[in-house]
């Protein structure tokens, strides 16, 4: 991919404004080269770089807090970083309602704060500390929470996107309930900028428990483990349920962490009579004590790692009926596993040998496809280094939906500049 | 190539007797649940199975001819229509549970089934599918993933769009394909909220997989009476800034009030009243049990007169009666009936209650209201005669203002009844000629040559077409 004319530079200053234009440090994504950084400070500006990325055909990476810039196929094209960062704020939040309009590039952090002294919750606890309402959305990304909070495709009421060829849109609206049209929310929600960019969404927010509590408990390496870690899922008032391996366990609960087996975290949250219930129950049942907040912050952490710079994180989806036998064929790779077993998640981390080690990584992906389809669900290659994205999709195998994917790109951003290449299928 | 060639082809594939083309055969596909608009398909046909589906859009299109899927055809606003002469699909053969897995809390069905068969058959396993119409006695799943259906349980448990994991669907150029996954996650785009609440114009939808919730441990049915709507309005937005998500909130207003006890549905309500709250709490026993109190502190706070808890099933079905006969009984008021649906924020309601009703005595009409007052979803229900052509004309334009009112404040000019054929042209009054070119993209790469359910949800103007320059005009018009 050449580099960027100076008249490039000239038309994305015209566009953004002349400070929003950065480019004096070059980085590289998987190997991609990065010659600017553009940052617009609102949605028209945001709008009009777009349409000038797409009139001269200039590929760019979308960007909020950048936790999440390993997710996807190497860019074909990467030599803008467009930052929503400039898009920063909460724009309205009703209080009487509980819902909240957000620019993308809002941190959670910010926005939690924001919605919490309102009395309402923030219904996304993704990991990273740096992490954008929009990387959020358009990485689909969850936390252990999302047991209680459900997905981010649900939480959206409406969406602000700018499509490929700069057209400013809007879908969706600030009710909790619309039909008015196609629901293109969820179209946008995950699709990690594949067919727009993100500027602002309208969010359902959560009303704030009366009750908070979370519960560790040890769970002995036998075949029962894993039911008995989905029927505590599936009580009621649990809003996270995480069962991490051993192996890992330590940096979670230094103290509780088993030898063998698994650590599994379990946070209930409501009313306080009915949290209170499910307490006794999950210490009479499974021996858990009650432990800090503390160790679920480090879990949700935990989530997001790695294996060192050269190690594989696979996310798999499955049904919670074959998890065991998707844990036992992970683990048969040499996997550590991070798993939510309520709804079927599951991150492993492998770690490979060298900086190059082929034979690791075709071993690594035969292990997790392999244990996707036995868990009739599929699996995600989210975070490794550049050269082994490069070897096979990491979205995995295709299905029908990369076909009409293909189809949505051509129309949504006709010219591919909008993360061109790093969305399934290689679109 | 002739309709009666048509005929013959459909007949090929699904028989002689699943092919129906007599006019008399064909006039009750004539309209939906929405008798305002009509349209006469060339056909019916009736297949049984997927391939049959395939094979009749694949004929369909050798024709020339669209096609729309239809289940019971209980729509309200005229989205199973065939316009342009199309054939109707008709689902209701395709009626079986495939599968159920109680383990994973899915059941694997086909399009035609209906709604409450369905949770009927999940019962023995603790389980239930949460979206309920009003009509889920009689609409089926297909036409719940066509509309995005929702129902009085939607504060809590959301619409037909968070309860489908996946969908087998044939495609409008014949191709049948998987969407979506049993597991709830996809590894690719979410195509499944683009076709659910797709109105049908994407492809014909050949089997579900929809997710099945626990049946709670507790219910609770309550129901308080108010002095008026703005008092019953008031109060659940107590409820909600409180904290509590009851499963239900649904308004009842004196005007359907007198309809229902003057009906077969009497539900043994005080006629004097003003407004009638709903309230169904589910959950953990200690939780619900608490908030009972809760919400009898928010009535009495904005001045209910009485707050009565249903001591058993029976109770509880009378209570509902109040709710879900409004329509039955307002048949009694008038030979037509026509069931609007519109969205505020909730904290709206009471200053648009009051518009929609001003906007019908303006009118001269007769308007009662039933809501989903925890969602905002409003049902303003207009009794009339559509065989008076001034009446008529006045109970569109009530409509259009009805929308614009609602729109204003913030709201959506459809919660659940979909926009059809019945709210096409008010597209314009939410979206910017962007936005709904923004549909169109989606729509197009679908179905580039518009053939599927044509003449549904965009304006007639241009819209679509712009996209692609090929396609027909609308309703048979040329471009």
């Amino acid at each position: 991919m050449s580099a960027l004319a100076p008249a490039d530079l000239d038309a994305l200053r015209r566009a953004a404004g002349e400070a929003a234009v950065d480019a004096s440090a070059a980085r590289e994504i998987d190997g991609a080269k990065l010659h600017a950084t553009v940052t617009p400070g609102d949605a028209d500006a945001l709008a009009r770089t777009v349409a000038a990325l797409a009139e001269r055909s200039i590929g760019c990476v979308i960007a909020g807090g950048g936790t999440r810039l390993a997710l996807g196929n190497p860019p074909r094209d990467a030599r803008i970083l467009l930052s929503t960062r400039g898009l920063s704020g909460v724009l309205e939040l009703d209080a009487e309602e509980g819902v909240a309009r957000i620019q993308a590039g809002t941190p959670l952090a910010t926005a939690r704060t924001a919605v919490e002294e309102a009395g309402w919750e923030l219904p996304f606890d993704p990991p990273g500390a740096r992490t954008t309402l929009g990387g959020v959305l358009a990485s689909g990304a969850v936390g252990p929470r999302h047991l209680g909070y459900g997905r981010p495709r649900d939480l959206v009421l409406g969406l602000d996107v700018v499509l490929g060829d700069g057209v400013a849109t809007r879908c969706g609206g600030r009710v909790v309930k619309n039909v008015t049209g196609y629901d293109l929310m969820k179209l946008h929600v995950g699709a990690c900028g594949a067919f727009g960019v993100i500027s602002a969404a309208w969010l359902r927010l959560r009303p704030r428990p009366e009750s908070e509590r979370l519960f560790a408990a040890t769970l002995p390496d036998t075949p029962d483990a894993i039911p008995r870690a989905i029927a505590a899922a599936r009580v009621p008032t649990v809003r996270a349920c995480v069962l991490i391996d051993a192996r890992i366990a330590p940096a979670v609960e230094p103290r509780r962490a088993p030898a063998l087996g698994w650590l599994l975290l379990v946070e209930c949250a409501g009313d306080e009579a009915a949290v209170a219930r499910d307490a006794l129950r999950f210490a009479s049942e499974l021996g858990a004590e009650e432990t800090a907040g503390g160790a679920l912050a480090r879990a949700r952490a935990l989530q997001g790692e790695t294996f060192g710079s050269v190690g594989l994180r696979f996310r798999l989806a499955v049904l919670p009926s074959r998890l065991r036998e998707v844990a036992r064929e992970l683990h048969g790779a040499g996997a550590a596993l991070l798993v939510h077993p309520g709804s079927g998640l599951v991150h492993a981390r492998i770690a490979l040998d060298a900086e190059t080690d082929g034979a690791g990584l075709d071993r690594a992906w035969l292990a997790a496809r392999t244990a996707a389809q036995g868990g009739a669900g599929h699996v995600v290659l989210e975070s490794a280094p550049g050269w082994a994205k490069a070897v096979r999709d990491v979205f995995g195998d295709p299905s029908d939906e990369w076909r009409l994917a293909r189809s949505l790109k051509s129309r949504f951003d006709p010219a591919s500049v909008l993360n061109a290449g790093r969305f399934v299928g290689g679109i | 190539m002739s309709r009666s060639e048509l005929v013959a082809a459909l007949r090929g594939i699904v028989g002689e007797s699943q092919c129906l083309a007599r006019p008399e055969e064909l006039l009750p596909y004539e309209c939906d649940g929405l008798t305002l608009h009509g349209a006469m398909p060339s056909a019916v046909v009736l297949p049984r199975d997927t391939e049959e589906v395939a094979r009749v859009v694949r004929a369909c299109r050798r024709f020339g001819v669209p096609f729309v899927p239809r289940g019971a055809g209980t729509g309200l606003s005229g989205g199973a229509i065939a316009m342009e002469g199309g054939v109707v699909i008709e689902c209701s053969r395709l009626d079986r549970v495939l599968a159920i897995d109680a383990e994973n809390r899915l059941a694997v069905v086909q399009p035609g089934l209906v709604n409450a068969v369905l949770s009927k058959a999940v019962a023995p396993h603790g389980l239930f599918y949460a979206p309920d119409p009003s009509s889920q006695a009689a609409c089926t799943i297909g036409g719940n993933v066509g509309e995005n259906s929702g129902g009085p349980h939607t504060l809590k448990y959301g619409t037909t769009t968070n309860h489908i994991l996946a969908l087998q669907m044939v495609l409008p150029d014949g191709d049948v394909v998987r969407i979506g996954s049993p597991t709830g996650w996809n590894a690719g785009p979410d195509l499944l909220g683009a076709v659910i609440g797709g109105e049908g114009t994407l492809g014909i939808v050949t089997e579900v997989t929809v997710r099945l919730s626990p049946i709670p441990e507790a219910v609770e049915t309550l129901l308080a009476i108010f002095p008026d709507v703005v008092a019953a309005c008031r109060a659940v937005g107590r409820i909600i800034r409180s904290g509590l998500v009851p499963a239900a909130l649904e308004i009842v207003d004196r005007r359907t009030i007198e309809a229902v006890e003057a009906s077969v549905y009497a539900a043994g309500l005080p006629r004097d009243a003003g407004a009638v709250l709903l309230v169904e709490l589910d959950g953990a026993r200690p939780a619900v049990d608490r908030q009972i109190e809760r919400i009898r502190e928010a009535a009495g706070a904005e001045s209910a007169s009485r707050v009565d808890v249903a001591r058993d099933a029976a109770e509880r079905e009378r209570f509902w009666r109040a709710r879900k006969g409004a329509f039955g009984a307002m048949g009694r008021l008038a030979p037509d009936l026509y069931v609007h649906d519109a969205v505020v924020p909730r904290a709206k309601l009471p200053e648009v209650l009051e518009r929609v009703c001003a906007i019908a005595d303006r009118h001269r009409l007769r308007l009662s209201n039933v809501f989903h007052a925890g969602d905002g979803n409003l049902h303003p229900n207009i009794s009339f005669d559509r065989r008076d052509a001034d009446e008529l004309a006045r109970v569109i334009a009530a409509g259009r203002e009805i929308l614009e009112v609602c729109v204003a404040a913030g709201g959506a000019i459809s919660g659940e009844h979909g926009i059809g054929v019945e709210k096409r042209e008010y597209m314009k009054l939410v979206y910017s000629d962007a936005d709904l070119e923004a549909m169109c993209r989606l729509r197009a790469a679908f179905d580039p040559d518009l053939v599927c359910n044509p003449g549904k949800v965009f304006p007639t103007t241009r819209f679509c077409i712009e996209a692609n320059p090929k396609a027909r005009g609308y309703d048979g018009v040329p471009l």
